[in-house]
């Protein structure tokens, strides 16, 4: 049933009497002022609280750094001083270095290019010079090298390998030890000469220790090493930071610190290699070190190369042979001669890294350069049984590298 | 509440197939390994494999380095991503309210039924690979060799193991709390999911480079392979602390993020 | 039992809903009736505290929403845009775990109450197939047995009879009746007039996020005022009742008359033949079309529109 439809009329008289009725004859929207609701302002509470704990989060660290030392002052003098008789102190701790010193990869080198390269973690155990334990620690894995009265232990965990030394290892390539902030600043404060300008730094925190700081820049004109900062504990002489920044420029491109650090004696027990049974064993002499391990060939090396005289053996009586380092202090560098085949295999590399040809008289040779290291590999001319490649590498500049690769390739250092 | 959402997880077929396929890829590398004998060589990752081919029982370590970079975080980011968004999405988000389940504890047992996934991972990765290990490669569990090349007896070993599986799963969180978040910031489980992803490997991405050093300590996947730590001798606990520090840290920004996101959302699913 | 006042609700920059002052008695059967997208999901996502109201304020039981949403909520039973259940799992393990996760879900009775629900709902003989094998109408009454599971005080359901059959629908109706009878405040919205027109005792009509009209049904079945007359003798009446006959359809007559039995009494007495007399009262169909806007399905050109 279906009556004629009662039209709006008949609705409004209908339900005149509806307060929600008043709306109907204006349909449009009616313009409401928005108050913010409750909830709305809540959830402004809950989000500003959360903003305050993160930013505090984030500040935390921030702050804590920047939480001034304790300032220490030291007369830089007296404080390298200390510096270089700390060799005696025991420590144990966790470090980091991080440098950019890209060497290329060249078989002579070693472990050297990837301790000098991007970041390296180290774990040391340091009761005194003969008694020691250092761990290169990767994603990987880890290198250990445990130095003990009886020698030297290496052990490799991705080669499953352990290399026992016997000895004392005379003349070596850097090791993970020698990067550690004690030993690269006393070799490198060692190795300053009296004209070196010595200034102080400002104390700085590292690994807890308020350390005092010196900062050395060297006079001589032929190393490529600008500055040395230190910082050591005043108390012991420690150091616990160095960084150097090359002559180019101001920034530091080598950095190596502690992060943890404890001057007690390390518990003997982590000193002493307690080794699987089941890793391989390899026992060398010392002697054989340099030949097996860096591939080098006994010749003869000259006892002065770009004026600089050869370095006295530490060691008397162990002759080295084919490893030779060359001048003192800062512009120090090491000559190493490669036999045949692994020879050509450092001049490849050079070249293939990027490296400058460089002719001489009799032979020719590549130059690299990293932001510190120069690098030389130079060859004699020659059939494959009388040529020669010699290795040369310093923070030096690469006039001193070509001289002394020139006097080498003269003087036609022979087999001997 | 959270015995409902324990309830809910396990009786979901994709919890068992994640945590399934979780177990697979190891066995799967194991017997590939135990076929060929070609390790990986050295500094090559995953960690500890070279290790598994002389002696087995080091296999559960090695399989938590294999499930750790990828799959690991992609089941938990799907998980976590679908903890609010999937019910969002399914409608019974609005039933669980209706309940009522107030917000926040809704977000607690989310983030507690998730713990239980990843625990259930990680320890069902470890004890299917440790008898994999066993059976496919020549063991001896009683002398591990430890990364700094100390023996490890059983029991070492099983604590050692028990401690990295215990830090993988917290590792885990970060990302799961990232996912979380997002799961409440989203109807779209695979949009919360693909976002905490894109978070991952972003960070992950930051971690090996070095113009981002200055905000690496800060990222999730910073101290992800720190429990490689807990192998050697002495065990460095360094990182280890502070990548516990670091997830708790996250798991409390994103957890309070969540929590202040969704406890005044329009539920509009 | 619900109150509203000047309850607005805007997405983003969308009104959706304006200045609602919604009222609901206890005992009351109200069905809020609207074309889609009128904002009837809406207002009842607002009562439930789904969603948080711009502004205006919300009362239900008497106390805030959503401040004592926790006190409220464990007496409401409610189905808000459909149905929604673990797909994987059965109706009653979705029943179960839904008990088991909030208040009030005492463990020692669940099972009881999960089968009572479901008896309520015509589901008692279901199986442990899982919820993704249920239909449209299955699904529906799972979700009606899950508001109903801790015999609520009042009852607030969207679009109850969504999908099912005639039959169905029947018999929701007749279930919804006798909660009511028990006391049961049932709060329904809707779309479909027959369906609130045969549950209801009071409606309102939202439109375009406007509550336009808020009536008991009765009141709006007024008389219009006019006769219904159907007589075979259909051109004498009108000629008898000259000036008040509105509309002629055949032999029945729209007479302005309020007064039926004095109307036939005067077309009987005059000798006409009446096969049926009534008072003309309003439908809800008529109220409905004449406040409301085509719906925001519609979709026509601008000058198409009047």
């Amino acid at each position: 049933m279906t009556p004629a439809g009662p039209g709006i009329d008949g609705y409004r008289v209908l339900t005149a009497g509806s307060a929600a009725l008043s709306d109907v004859a204006a349909p449009g929207r009616r313009h409401t002022v928005v108050a913010m609701g409750a909830v709305r302002r809540e959830a402004l509470r809950r989000w500003s609280l959360v903003g305050a704990g993160v930013a505090l989060l984030c500040l935390l660290p921030t702050a804590l750094a920047l939480l001034p030392s304790r300032i220490v002052d030291a007369d830089p003098a007296g404080l390298r001083a200390l510096i270089l008789a700390s060799a005696v102190r025991p420590y144990q701790g966790y470090a980091a270095s991080r440098g950019e010193i890209l060497l290329p990869e060249l078989p002579a080198l070693g472990e050297v290019t990837t301790l000098l390269g991007p970041a390296t973690r180290i774990r040391l155990w340091h009761a005194s010079p003969q008694s020691w334990r250092v761990a290169v620690l990767d994603q990987t894995g880890e290198r250990d090298t445990y130095r003990t009265a009886d020698g030297t232990f290496m052990w490799d965990f991705e080669r499953n390998l352990v290399t026992y030394v016997a000895g004392v290892q005379p003349l070596r390539l850097p090791g993970a030890s020698d990067l550690l902030p004690p030993d690269l600043a006393r070799r490198l404060l060692g190795g300053a000469g009296a004209a070196d300008s010595l200034i102080p730094l400002p104390s700085r925190r590292v690994a807890g220790v308020d350390a005092a700081g010196l900062r050395l820049t060297p006079t001589d004109p032929e190393t490529t090493i600008g500055r040395v900062d230190v910082w050591a504990d005043p108390a012991t002489g420690l150091p616990v930071q160095v960084e150097v920044a090359s002559r180019d420029s101001a920034a530091t491109i080598f950095v190596s610190r502690f992060l943890d650090l404890d001057q007690r004696t390390p518990d003997p027990g982590l000193l002493t290699p307690v080794l699987a049974d089941s890793a391989g064993f390899t026992v060398t002499t010392a002697q054989d070190v340099a030949t097996v391990i860096n591939g080098v060939v006994p010749v003869d090396l000259p006892a002065n190369l770009a004026g600089r005289p050869r370095t006295a053996n530490p060691v008397a009586g162990a002759d080295l042979g084919g490893v030779a380092a060359y001048g003192t202090g800062l512009s120090m560098f090491v000559v190493v001669a490669l036999p045949g085949r692994v020879g050509s295999q450092a001049l490849q590399a050079a070249r293939d890294k990027g490296g400058t040809a460089v002719t001489f008289v009799g032979g020719l040779g590549y130059e690299t350069r990293a932001s510190l290291i120069g690098g030389l590999v130079v060859r004699s001319d020659g059939d494959r049984r009388t040529r020669r490649t010699f290795v040369l590498a310093g923070p030096v500049s690469a006039d001193v590298l070509r001289r002394a690769g020139a006097e080498l390739l003269a003087a036609g250092a022979g087999a001997r | 509440m959270i015995a409902v959402e324990l309830g809910k997880l396990a009786r979901r077929p994709r919890t068992w197939l994640s945590i399934g396929l979780l177990c697979a890829l190891p066995v799967l590398v194991a017997v590939f390994l135990a076929v060929t004998e070609l390790g990986p060589g050295p500094g090559e990752q995953p960690a500890f494999l070279s290790a598994v081919l002389s002696n087995g029982a080091l296999f559960p370590a090695a399989a938590l380095a294999i499930v750790l970079p990828i799959f690991l975080p992609v089941a938990v980011a799907v998980v976590a991503g679908d903890a609010v968004a999937g019910e969002a999405s399914g409608g019974t988000l609005r039933y669980l309210l209706l309940r009522p389940v107030a917000r926040t504890r809704l977000l607690a047992a989310k983030l507690l039924s998730l713990v239980a996934f990843v625990l259930a991972g990680v320890v069902a990765v470890a004890v299917t690979s440790f008898i994999v290990g066993v059976a496919l490669f020549p063991s001896e569990p009683a002398a591990v060799t430890s990364v700094s090349g100390v023996t490890l007896t059983a029991s070492e070993l099983a604590a050692r193991i028990a401690g990295a599986v215990f830090y993988v799963a917290v590792s885990m969180l970060g990302v799961g709390a990232i996912a979380l978040f997002l799961s409440t910031v989203t109807d779209s489980p695979l949009a919360a999911a693909l976002g905490a992803l894109a978070a991952l490997v972003t960070s992950q991405v930051l971690v090996t480079l070095d113009a981002a050093g200055a905000v690496r300590p800060y990222l999730p996947t910073r101290y992800w392979l720190a429990w490689i730590d807990l192998f050697r001798d002495p065990i460095l606990w360094r990182d280890i602390d502070r990548g516990l520090g670091l997830q708790a840290v996250y798991v409390a920004v994103f957890l309070a993020m969540a929590w202040a996101n969704f406890a005044t959302k329009d539920i509009k699913s | 039992m619900i109150t509203t006042s000047g309850l607005t609700k805007r997405y983003g920059g969308v009104l959706v809903l304006d200045a609602v002052d919604l009222s609901v008695q206890e005992g009351d059967r109200y069905g809020v009736l609207g074309p889609n997208g009128s904002g009837k999901t809406t207002l009842i996502r607002l009562l439930l505290g789904l969603v948080y109201a711009t502004s205006g304020d919300i009362r239900v039981m008497g106390q805030p929403v959503p401040r004592r949403l926790n006190t409220v909520l464990p007496e409401i039973g409610a189905l808000v845009e459909g149905p929604a259940a673990y797909e994987h799992l059965s109706g009653r393990v979705n029943l179960a775990l839904l008990d088991a996760a909030g208040p009030g879900g005492v463990r020692r009775t669940r099972n009881s109450r999960i089968a009572a629900a479901l008896d309520r709902v015509g589901l008692a003989g279901i199986d442990n197939r899982p919820v993704k094998a249920y239909s449209m109408g299955m699904r529906q009454r799972l979700g009606l047995a899950a508001a109903l599971l801790r015999t609520p005080r009042l009852l607030i359901l969207d679009e109850p009879t969504n999908g099912l059959d005639p039959q169905g629908i029947r018999e929701i109706r007749d279930l919804l009746h006798d909660l009511n009878a028990a006391g049961t405040t049932v709060f329904i919205s809707s779309h479909l007039l027959p369906e609130v027109e045969q549950l209801c005792t009071r409606v309102g009509i939202v439109d375009q996020g406007r509550l336009i009209l808020q009536s008991d049904l009765a009141a709006l079945h007024t008389p219009t005022g006019r006769v219904i007359v159907a007589t075979p003798d259909a051109d004498q009446a009108a000629v008898l009742l000259d000036g008040r006959v509105d509309q002629r359809t055949g032999d029945r007559l729209l007479v302005r008359e309020t007064d039926p039995a004095a109307l036939n009494a005067r077309l009987v007495g005059a000798g006409l033949r009446v096969t049926q007399i009534v008072a003309e009262h309003l439908s809800l169909e008529d109220v409905v079309l004449a406040v409301t806007r085509p719906g925001s399905d519609r979709v026509d050109r601008p000058d198409d529109r009047s």
